[in-house]
């Protein structure tokens, strides 16, 4: 494993993480997707109430 | 002034996004479809439900409107529910009205969203439409192409709740 610069080093820490970024939008689109199936795909195809 | 990391701004947004997306999802049935949680207060004396018109065993039933519409009044009580049995129709909009002179019932339709508490004291009241396709998968077909469903009453009643249910035939979209 290359050993990083100090400079190298104080770039990454001063940038946001962008793998934590990735994980995010991941997680926000599943969750998204998993809500409009169960409220279309489940609750409302059944016929709305009132 | 309060410091946020660019990453939780990023977070932030993202959830914006997201419960925009629930929250529209949400306002436009409920102005589309008129698809919202049932919000009728309606009182009525338990005590006297068998004397009162609408509820006196004889006006109980499927009643159907000019407009197409249907109405189904019924009485949940220990163990049972009046009438044993109602044949509506699929497609159309039907109105549930029940009441209870007894304890608190729980009234719940497989396939459909039609599930609801009856309060004594109250007149439930539920608007639906049943989609024949979903019920179909949770009911019998019978040979005239009606499906039965078995209605169940979801709230603990009493000792004998598990016998407490009734059989509802959905008629098919004509």
């Amino acid at each position: 494993m290359s050993k990083l610069s100090r400079e190298e080093e104080q770039k990454i820490l001063a940038t946001p993480p962008k793998g934590t970024f990735a994980l995010m939008l991941v997680f926000a689109a599943l969750f998204l997707v998993g809500w409009l199936l169960l409220y279309f795909g489940r609750y409302m195809v059944l016929g709305p109430i009132n | 002034m309060m410091q946020v990391a660019p990453l939780e701004k990023r977070w932030l947004w993202i959830i914006a996004v997201m419960v925009a997306v629930m929250l529209g999802s949400i306002l436009f049935t409920a102005f589309a479809y008129h698809a919202h949680p049932p919000g009728n207060v309606e009182t009525v004396d338990s005590t006297r439900l068998h004397l009162t018109e609408e509820f006196r065993e004889d006006n109980l039933g499927v009643q159907t409107r000019p407009d197409g519409s249907v109405l189904v009044t019924m009485v949940a009580r220990r163990y049972g529910f009046t009438p044993q049995h109602i044949e509506i129709p699929a497609g159309k909009p039907v109105t549930f009205r029940i009441a209870t002179p007894d304890v608190l019932h729980g009234l719940h339709i497989p396939g459909t969203n039609i599930d609801t508490m009856v309060i004594p004291g109250y007149v439930s009241v539920v608007n639906a439409v049943i989609n024949y396709e979903e019920i179909l998968k949770h009911g019998e077909l019978n040979t005239n192409g009606s499906v039965t469903v078995p209605v169940f009453c979801n709230e603990f009643c009493g000792l004998n709740h598990h016998f407490m249910w009734n059989v509802v035939t959905v008629l098919p979209d004509v």
